[in-house]
């Protein structure tokens, strides 16, 4: 079937199947930052935006994406860049498969949550796993975005 | 590989209900979380409730409207109902799959490791279905043979009460090897358990025996141990029947003493 959806502020038509998960819909019109992990709902690397929340793309069929806005890392370049460099400086980006969900992750985490607690931003960010960096130097760059202390 | 033949996409609940009945044997999809749990499923109709706006929570004078379609972040967030939910939901994987898995989608298929079920069974939950009559989810629970329908809502009580939810996990995001909830409202107790691994199921005896009673170390104690009497405990590559017995006595006592210090 052929659908319509709002990719990173682009309408776009796109040419589905009924069994087809958002992520391969995605991966396939071009939208790399979008990795297939586990493709199991656990590790978090397919995270994209659908209206502003962060859903796991490989479990939300293509076909509930008709109508609705999905924006993946392709579409946040300046909060990307800006979000990369702290983690950067803080040498927490290490082979790099997981970073584009983490970071889109985190920029929604930055709209929906007001002056969060380490705690709170731990919380919201536990559903990206990474297998390389041990989180602790990912956590430092996040919370220098965050603004939080 | 999931494989899906015939994906039908209702405008309104009417129209969901007639192609349920049209096609008795499809399958509903609510968060659609479950489609996940399989590596291999093959479904040859499945309707989507996917945009029929039940995906809201409202509130009136006297109760909660949490429409089936609430995905649990909704419900992790909301300024009234997280008090009552929080625990319950905001460990299950990450915020990914909790804005994705819906109210609905737990309980509709009565699944067995629910955290959610076994709070919503002290809150005496009322469960709304498209064309039936309302149905407790303690009923809905225990039926023996489920007619295929279509849930809309699920409806809470606003009353003083108190509550609490303990389980116990291998870690924070795993699925429990058991939990229980105890709520207590105007003198009346309610105590579940669940993941036994079978579904959640109140603990009547014990109810029975702390009505209108006043909490103390002593009765907490009694009571615990009669809750883990009460049940059939299984084994599963969480836990023995035997580990899950003893388990039942602590969480159902460390729930009461949350709920005798609040």
């Amino acid at each position: 079937m052929l659908i319509e959806m709002t990719i990173n502020n682009e309408v776009k038509k796109v040419r589905i199947s009924n069994s087809d998960y958002l992520s391969e819909t995605l991966r396939d019109n071009g939208y790399k930052s979008v990795k297939r992990g586990c493709d199991k709902s656990t590790c978090g690397a397919c995270t994209v935006l659908v209206n502003d929340k962060p859903v796991l793309s490989c479990t939300f069929l293509s076909s509930r994406a008709e109508g609705q806005r999905i924006t993946t890392l392709e579409g946040e370049r300046d909060q990307a860049l800006i979000l990369g460099q702290y983690i950067i400086d803080e040498g927490g980006d290490q082979c790099g498969y997981c970073t584009p969900s983490l970071a889109l992750t985190t920029i929604a985490m930055k709209r929906e949550l007001k002056n969060p607690t380490e705690e709170e931003i731990i919380h919201y960010i536990n559903g990206n796993l990474c297998r390389c960096s041990g989180y602790i130097s990912q956590l430092k760059g996040i919370k220098k975005y965050m603004g939080v202390e | 590989m999931l494989v899906i033949n015939k994906l039908l996409k209702p405008n309104t609940m009417e129209e969901a209900l007639r192609l349920l009945k049209d096609n008795s044997k499809a399958h509903i999809l609510g968060g659609g979380a479950f489609l996940r749990l399989s590596t291999d499923l093959k479904i040859n109709a499945a309707i989507d409730l996917y945009g029929l706006g039940i995906d809201k929570i409202e509130e009136n004078e006297n109760e909660f409207i949490i429409g089936a379609m609430t995905t649990l972040r909704d419900l992790e967030v909301h300024k009234t109902l997280k008090e009552l939910f929080s625990k319950s939901v905001e460990n299950i994987v990450g915020v990914q799959l909790r804005n994705i898995a819906t109210i609905g989608g737990t309980i509709y298929p009565r699944y067995a490791f629910s955290d959610l079920i076994t709070s919503l069974l002290v809150l005496d939950a009322t469960l709304r279905f498209e064309g039936k009559e309302d149905i407790s989810l303690e009923a809905y629970l225990l039926e023996n043979k489920l007619e295929k329908c279509i849930l809309k809502s699920i409806i809470i009580r606003k009353e003083e009460i108190k509550t609490s939810f303990k389980a116990i996990k291998n870690s924070a995001s795993d699925y429990a090897i058991l939990n229980a909830a105890v709520s207590v409202c105007h003198g009346k107790y309610k105590v579940s358990v669940g993941a036994k691994p079978t579904v959640a199921s109140l603990a009547y005896k014990t109810m029975s025996f702390l009505e209108n009673k006043s909490l103390t170390l002593e009765l907490i104690e009694e009571a615990s141990d009669m809750a883990m009497d009460e049940f059939t405990f299984g084994s599963n590559r969480l836990g023995s029947a035997d580990y899950r017995k003893d388990m039942c006595k602590v969480l159902v006592k460390r729930a009461l003493m949350e709920v005798m210090s609040c």
